[in-house]
Formats: structure tokens, sequence, C-alpha cells
């Protein structure tokens, strides 16, 4: 299945953070045929296992993207419409927006705005508040009552879309393009040999507090791990300097997150491939689930790969394909070099000392 | 039984018709309606005009008028990024353009209107506020650069909501060549003014009336009533009735701001007695009101705001009796609309209740 293919079956689903349940079972059926197994945990992580060809002990070396993507909350239920609260995305791209509701069943709806006739001059100068909103159901108050309640969870109901060239434009990219990597990546080891065991995991729980990343690398505790997410590509009213050109290539991060021997091998690679890609640098937290893997039981050496994307949490994200695909032969190449050698040298050694301790 | 199917309001709300652009609209309402009538005419605007003859005895004329353009964005310019700069071609509604989807020139290429994405803006100052300035927008095709841009899309080309036309609040499907439905929600795009034209084209399509019928479908009507205008001089009718989607605001407002809907969905089409730009004649909304009261079709009057219809152009040079209808449409002028099927089939009720009864057309007009 090409990498396409699984960016549009993943972006369309539904999976809010807590509400992962639909796109994880999803993800667990595209990552069957590629894993010996594959779980799913009590907080809706998917699991799967590919067992590697090197001799016992083999190295544990754990891919990680998160499933969960931003959405908003029922405040209200007032007649027939719904007030909204807590957005983790921008709010004001809801206006004009079609939204399916997660109540007691998916219900369409519509974000509106009044017409700019009424509109004093004023008005139409500054933007509705979020707690001005309002869903529209189509629906009866009787009927709204009966299957919404405040907490429901809504969502962009946004089409997955092909644009020109080779990018393409979705909700929820962030992160399915780092599951989608994840899964192209197990689709080149099919026909490659690799000495360590692999563990892909598509967490739960990113966008608010790392919760999946964090359980998920306590229970599994891998020697290493690599993360997927996306970063900020290059557009109008976006830094320059905190961006990255779409279609560049894929992101490595560097800093005190991540592992700075892990990151110069992956680079090492890259370069071996002639792979063009950004280098990002994070001076504390990366904002992703490297964060949470890094502490984890001990600490795991942890590196970041990065997907640039535009309009990061708004429904018509844009990603390029091309910079998703060099992700993938970036860590199929990677991984067959990954051996208990290379785990040792990943360790942080002691100076050798003159005298022996007294 | 109406004559219009779902397929047909499906094809009407998503056509791509900008201002000056309406070409694909009228295409599609001269395929539909040449089955049904006499006589089709574009005059040098691009207005449409369907004549269908009257089976009476009397050559009472009246006329249904209805826009076929919709407010659109225009390109502008294309920049080294390869992305689209864009100005509003009519009353826009600027919140809420960012974010969205669109299709761009007569191949309709998918693009979308970025936002920078929340990590990287400030928040709760006063930019973040402010709506952001049309010409701060940009549509995204995916182009990598200019030149992929510029061989795919011309300056002056037209970008429109990609909203798919369908049923809000239905759990059975809708067969697509059946009749549309008599009451639910439908959500799309251009709901102003494609239910005026759907509205027309179903009294054409219909049974012959007693009186000859005449539909103008005009352009421009978004940026200045520029195809009424020059229809205007030309139109020798008795009485003409402009068919609208309406602005419709009957949502919950603010505890801090009461308001006063100007229609609400769901009680009827709307009368309008004056707008922004036309006072309709009293013995004309008479007429309207009596003929609905008899026949137990339920009506709103749209209260005076601001806003204007076609009949301002019509208005101008012939002082031809004139009635506004409209079905009332919630957030028109952005991405996605929603109308009450129940109004606009009781708006087409009233029309052909209204021309259906000649000798009173005859006494309203003073031609009995």
């Amino acid at each position: 299945m090409p990498l396409l293919s699984f960016l549009r079956t993943l972006s369309t689903a539904h999976g809010p953070t807590g509400g992962e349940g639909a796109v994880a079972e999803i993800a667990a059926q595209l990552l069957a045929p590629l894993c010996d197994e594959v779980t799913i945990d009590p907080l809706f992580n998917v699991i799967g296992r590919k067992q590697g060809q090197g001799p016992e002990p083999r190295p544990q070396l754990m891919l990680m993207a998160h499933l969960d993507e931003v959405y908003a909350l029922v405040a209200a239920v007032e007649g027939p419409f719904l007030r909204l609260t807590q957005t983790h995305a921008d709010y004001r791209l809801l206006v004009g927006q079609e939204v399916i509701v997660l109540g007691r069943r998916p219900l369409a709806g519509v974000i509106g705005d009044r017409p700019p006739h009424l509109m004093a001059a004023e008005e139409r100068q500054r933007m509705p508040r979020l707690h001005d909103l309002v869903v529209d159901l189509g629906r009866d108050a009787a009927e709204v009552a009966a299957w919404v309640s405040p907490g429901d969870v809504v969502l962009v109901d946004r089409p997955f879309v092909e644009l020109q060239g080779r990018r393409v434009t979705g909700k929820a990219l962030d992160n399915r393009a780092g599951v989608s990597v994840m899964l192209a990546t197990l689709q080149h080891l099919q026909d490659q040999p690799h000495a360590c065991d692999l563990l892909a995991v598509a967490s739960v729980g990113e966008e608010l507090n790392l919760l999946g990343a964090h359980t998920a690398s306590f229970r599994l505790r891998p020697d290493l791990a690599i993360v997927l997410d996306v970063t900020f590509a290059e557009q109008p009213g976006a830094d320059k300097d905190k961006t990255f050109p779409l279609g560049g290539g894929p992101v490595l991060g560097i800093g005190p997150n991540l592992h700075p021997r892990l990151g110069e091998a992956l680079a090492a690679t890259a370069a071996r491939l002639e792979l063009a890609h950004g280098l990002e640098p994070l001076p504390a937290n990366s904002g992703t689930d490297a964060w949470a893997v890094q502490v984890a039981a001990g600490g795991r050496p942890t590196a970041l790969i990065s997907l640039p994307i535009r309009n990061m949490h708004s429904p018509v994200e844009v990603a390029d394909l091309a910079d998703l695909e060099g992700a993938a032969r970036w860590l199929a190449a990677f991984i067959p070099e990954v051996d208990a050698a290379f785990l040792a040298g990943l360790a942080y050694q002691l100076p050798t000392f003159d005298e022996a301790p007294a | 039984m109406t004559p219009l199917t779902t397929a047909l309001l499906r094809r009407l709300s998503e056509a791509a018709g900008g201002p000056g652009n309406e070409g694909a609209v009228r295409d599609l309402i001269a395929r539909a309606l040449h089955p049904h009538v006499d006589a089709l005419h574009i005059d040098a605007m691009g207005n449409l005009t369907a004549i269908k003859r009257g089976r009476g005895e009397g050559d009472l004329r009246v006329a249904l008028t209805a826009h076929m353009d919709e407010v659109a964005l225009f390109i502008t310019e294309i920049d080294s990024n390869g992305l689209l700069h864009v100005a509003a071609s009519g009353g826009v509604n600027a919140r809420t353009l960012a974010g969205k989807g669109v299709l761009v020139g007569p191949e309709q290429l998918p693009g979308v209107i970025g936002w920078p994405p929340p990590h990287l803006q400030r928040h709760n100052n006063d930019e973040s506020k402010r709506v952001p300035k049309i010409e701060d927008l940009v549509i995204d095709i995916g182009a990598a650069d200019k030149e992929a841009a510029a061989a795919r899309v011309k300056i002056g080309q037209q970008a429109l909501f990609a909203t798919r036309f369908g049923f809000l609040g239905r759990d059975q499907a809708v067969a697509e060549e059946a009749p549309l439905p008599q009451k639910g929600r439908i959500k799309g795009k251009a709901f102003d003014d494609r239910l005026g034209c759907a509205a027309a084209m179903a009294l054409l399509m219909g049974p012959a009336l007693p009186c000859d019928l005449h539909a103008i479908f005009t352009v421009q009507e978004e940026v200045g009533v520029r195809g009424a205008l020059a229809a205007a001089e030309m139109l020798a009718v008795d009485l003409l009735l402009v068919l609208e989607g309406t602005v419709c605001d009957d949502l919950p407002g603010p505890v801090d701001e009461p308001r006063f809907p100007t229609t609400r969905l769901g009680d009827g089409p709307a009368l309008t007695q004056r707008d922004g730009s036309y006072v309709v004649q009293a013995a004309v909304l008479q007429h309207l009101l009596r003929t609905a009261a008899a026949h137990g079709i339920p009506y709103q009057f749209k209260h005076p705001n601001a806003g204007g219809t076609d009949a301002s152009g019509f208005g101008r040079y012939r002082a031809t009796p004139t009635g506004i209808l409209s079905t009332p449409c919630r957030y028109i002028h952005g991405p996605v609309a929603v109308a009450e099927l129940g109004d606009f089939h009781a708006l087409i009720q009233l029309l052909r209740a209204v021309l259906a009864d000649e000798a009173a057309l005859a006494r309203l007009v003073g031609r009995s």
C-alpha cells in the first residue's frame, strides 16, 4: 500500500485525545500485515512487534508516532444549538467550518457566522469570541438533548485532498503523517533483514500530556527509540527561523531532549543516502512524545525525526509526500545498522582513571 | 410534486459562478430549462432569460428573477512560493476564510487558505482578535514555486469554497434523482442565490400558467446588481418578483448583546417590506399576503435592514411593480449555508398561487 493510502485512511479517521479508539483500530489493521503481532493496550496505544534476525539478546528499537488529534469540546447545549469550550486548535478557524460532534452517535454540524450584511463595521473587523460560536446540527432541541452532552468532542470534518505535485491536505496530518511514515518504514523492512527487534507504537494522548508515550515506553522499556512527529513548514505569517521548507526533506531534532550519538548516527545514514534533511535546534522540550520517552524507566536514548507541515493544528494542514517518503527511506536504511555493538556505542562511559578508586 | 431533484439542487449549489464568471451556472440552468420553455436568450452582460408562454387568453406578463453569481475570491497575484494572493469579489465574510478548502479556476484545482500554527502566534493580544485582511491570506494549491502555480492558474481566475451540498440532521439517505424532499435542513454554498434560481426553475419546469412567465437569471448581483441594471431597460413586464436566498440570523447571541433576528429558519418564506435599497409597493405586498393567507401558506416578514437585491437594479428605469420573496439562509457569504426545505417549497407554493390567479394579477397591475 503506498504511503499516500496510509495517510488518506488515517487522516479522515476520528481520534481526539482521550478518544483514540476508532483511529487505533484502523492503525492496528494497517500494522497487522507488517508485524508479527499487534496489540492495543487499555489506553488505545497500538503496539506492533516485528522480530529481528540478530542473535539474542536483540536490541529493542521503538518507533513511536502519536495517533491523537486536536479537538474542541461542547460547553453547553442551548436549545438546538451547542456552545463550545476548550480547543487545542485555533478556534478562529472554526468559523464557517463543518464539524462532527462525537455525541452518543456522531452528528454532522455546521459552525456558521452571522451574515456580514448585518454586522457593524467594527464587528466585521474583529473575530467572534469562542463562546459566541454555535454548532448547528440541523435537528430540533429534543433530538440534540438526547444525543449530545457537555464534554462531547467536536472534530472538524475535512476531506483528505491531493494538491499539485506531491502535496496533500487534510486534518490530523499532525500526526497521522508520522504514523504513515512508521507504516511505510515497516513496509521497506519486509524484505530487508534487521538485527534488532522493532516495536512500532502508535501512541495516544500526545496533544494533552504525552500520556501514551509515558505509559507505553515505561512498559516496553525499549533500548532506544525514534519518535516521528511534525514540525513547522515555511509559510506566510510564520518566522523563517522556526520553519523548514516544505518538500526540503525530513528534519532531525537536536538538543537536550535527544541522544546526541543516536542523532549523529542518523545524520551519518542520511549523508550516506544523500538524503536532503533539515536540522531543528530544540533548546529544551521538543514538544513531542520524545519528551516522555527519553525519561522512561531509567532513561532511553531517543531521537526525533519531524515532518514539516503547513497550517499545523488547522483543518487544512499541508504536507509533501516526498518528505514523508524520505523519512521512511531514512529509517529503513538506518534500522539495519542497529545491533548489539551499536547499542553499546550509545552508552555513556566513565573516563579511564590513572589509578583504581580507593 | 416538485419537478426539482436533489441532484439538480446539488449541481446548482456546487457549480462555480463568481461575479462575471457565471458561465457554468448559466449552462446548467439553460440545459435544465430547455425542454420546458419556449425561448432562451442571453444578453450582452450574460443574463439568461427564459420565456414560457401562458395558456390564458390575456397578455399579462410576469417576470421572476434570481441571480446566478455568488461571492468569490479573485486571484490577484501568484507569488514566488507558488501561493495565490486574492481579493474579494462581492461581500465575502472575511471572518470565515482561514482554514477552509477552495476550488480554483475553471479546472477546479483544490487549494486551501492557510493559517500560521498557533504555536508561532502571539496570543491574547489585539492582533489575535482582528480579522485577517483578505489581502494577507493566501491560497495554497500545493505548487512548489511560481512556475508550477502559473502553469495551472491565471490571474483573474476565481476561487470558490469547496463545499459539498448535503442534508443536515437527516439520518436516511436521499435518492439523488428523486424529487427534493419536502422538509429538512440542507447545507451547501451559494444558497444566495441558487435557491432563488431553483425556485424560478421549479415554476418554469412545472405546468404552464395562465400568464406569460419570464425568468431572468442575472449576473453580477454581488458586485452591485450589474446584470439587473443592464437588463432593466429591456424588461417590459407587468409584475416582477425577485427571488432570493436571504440573511438569517436566528442564532442565540451573546448574553450581553440582544438581537432581533432578520428572519428565522422554518417560519416560511420571507417577504420584504423594505431593505437597504428598495421599498416594496404596498399593493404588491398586500397581494402576496392575501394570497398566502388564502392558501394557508406560512410566511414571515424580513425585518427591515441593510442589504439589497436586484430589485434596486430593475427598479432604476421602469416603475414595474416588484415584490421580493426569499428563502432564509443561515451563514450566507461564508463557506457553508444552512436552509430549511419547508421554507423553500412554501415560497414556490406561494409563487404558484400568485401566478395561477390571472384575474387577481390583472387587478393588481391595473390591467383588468
